[in-house]
């Protein structure tokens, strides 16, 4: 079985969004062992860090991550989730 | 009842709000009036308006409650802890404000403020404190910091040493002509000219310089660059650049990023900021919050936090620290997670006979925490 989509449905872009993101993640956390569903704060995860992940995402990804759509713990998914293209 | 048996009822609590309005004068004093949320004074909002009136810090509370600002929110937690005490409850507003008046004139007549007006036009804020006479330390805070934070260090020392406490530039004038900050430069060597006026025009003497946190770079180069106004110097839990020779906790790797990205221009400062305040901020200690938060109160105030500490972050530490030939204690905690105590440890075996004190724990908020053991080992130093 592969990877969860992030709307519960069989989406390649959304999969592909969510691996991006958790590569973003696991580089600015220094961490290779966190998974997309883990709290971030388990891992270390501050609002610097985050901020972090959301800038890189904005610049690397073209992703806009707006913080206030991130409900309850912050993981890698749910940053995907929250995440739009760029205009 | 007469007004003096008014005055003597007045509980600690009062003093504590005043204390936690006055951490908001130097935001006010950049930005001029500035709105804070309703609830920031949900139980007395008439008693903590007098006090800002009566102490001129010119806040409101009537800021908009839509996509909330969780700056505003840091800025405002000690305001809406405090007047919370329930001792406060009944209290005559005026009378209150009367009170506070009066405490801010006796803290204004123990900690004098100096100008010192540098040739690019920028003003330094210096804040003194003991008696003038006394041997002088010299204290270089992190860059855009409130002199409030240290003033711990200012009551433990004051009785035996006379202690300054210098402003970052662009950090404590109102703000007319945001760019002006621009032309007149912002890097570690202007920082260290400033910190040198300093020393020259308000203190008598070589100074003993304490760097604390980012302050350590500045003060670091300045010893090593005016031996002559500098007779000692510590550095307190130092958070600076030795290259690959000092291991970096993730908080550091991350600020710098994170300020690099808001230096770009004021543009992507705004941008970040509005990201960063979108959400709660970890990490906002009690009690001294808001001098904490103060420089993402504002795009422009985070745009130059970002400028005058990412230039201190990048600045190569090495090339000054083997310069020093002043005696030099360095000073932090084996479980500092903020600037890594590594940082400190070969900052201690670069400088020529430098003394290295590592306590088993401490956060790194406590290098402004003057505690008895902090206060005793820097006396200690300087008697030695």
């Amino acid at each position: 079985m592969g990877t969860p989509s992030l709307d519960g449905t069989a989406n390649g872009s959304d999969e592909e969004r969510l691996d991006r993101i958790l590569a973003v993640t696991r580089e600015v956390l220094r961490d290779p062992g966190v998974a997309a569903d883990d709290d971030l704060a388990d891992h270390g995860g501050t609002s610097l860090s985050i901020l972090r992940i959301v800038a890189m995402a904005n610049r690397a990804l073209h992703l806009d991550i707006d913080p206030r759509e991130l409900d309850g713990a912050v993981t890698a998914r749910n940053l995907a989730r929250a995440a739009r293209p760029l205009g | 009842m007469s007004r003096a048996a008014t005055t003597r009822t007045f509980p600690a609590a009062l003093a504590d709000l005043a204390d936690a309005v006055r951490q908001l004068e130097g935001l006010t004093a950049q930005v001029g009036p500035f709105a804070l949320y309703p609830d920031a004074c949900d139980r007395e909002p008439e008693l903590v308006a007098a006090l800002c009136r009566a102490l001129e810090v010119p806040l409101t509370f009537d800021a908009p409650a839509r996509d909330r600002d969780f700056a505003l929110v840091g800025l405002a937690a000690e305001i809406r802890r405090a007047q919370r005490a329930p001792e406060l409850a009944g209290l005559c507003a005026e009378d209150a404000a009367e009170q506070a008046r009066r405490l801010r004139q006796e803290e204004n007549t123990r900690y004098r403020t100096h100008a010192v007006h540098r040739p690019d036009g920028s003003v330094i804020t210096v804040v003194d404190a003991g008696p003038p006479d006394a041997p002088c330390v010299l204290v270089s805070p992190p860059c855009a910091l409130s002199y409030r934070l240290s003033l711990p260090w200012l009551t433990a020392l004051g009785s035996a040493y006379r202690c300054l406490v210098i402003q970052t530039r662009g950090t404590s004038e109102r703000i007319a002509e945001p760019e002006v900050f621009d032309q007149r430069g912002h890097d570690v060597v202007h920082q260290v000219d400033d910190l040198l006026a300093v020393a020259e025009e308000v203190a008598t003497g070589p100074v003993h310089l304490m760097g604390i946190c980012g302050g350590a770079a500045v003060a670091l180069a300045a010893a090593a660059w005016r031996p002559d106004r500098v007779s000692s110097l510590s550095l307190w839990h130092a958070d600076l650049e030795l290259g690959e020779e000092a291991q970096k906790t993730d908080h550091q790797i991350n600020l710098r990023a994170m300020l690099d990205l808001a230096g770009e221009s004021r543009d992507t400062a705004a941008w970040l900021r509005g990201k960063l305040t979108s959400g709660p901020m970890t990490g906002v200690p009690e009690r001294i919050g808001p001098l904490v938060v103060r420089p993402y109160a504002t795009a422009e105030l985070f745009y130059r936090y970002a400028r005058l500490t990412a230039a201190t972050m990048h600045w190569d530490s090495r090339q000054t620290a083997v310069k020093v030939d002043r005696p030099c204690l360095v000073v932090t905690s084996d479980d500092d997670d903020t600037a890594h105590p590594a940082g400190s440890r070969r900052l201690a075996e670069i400088i020529p006979g430098a003394r290295l004190v590592s306590a088993d724990h401490g956060n790194h908020l406590d290098a402004f925490r003057a505690t008895p053991g902090q206060v005793a080992c820097l006396t200690s130093f300087l008697a030695r």
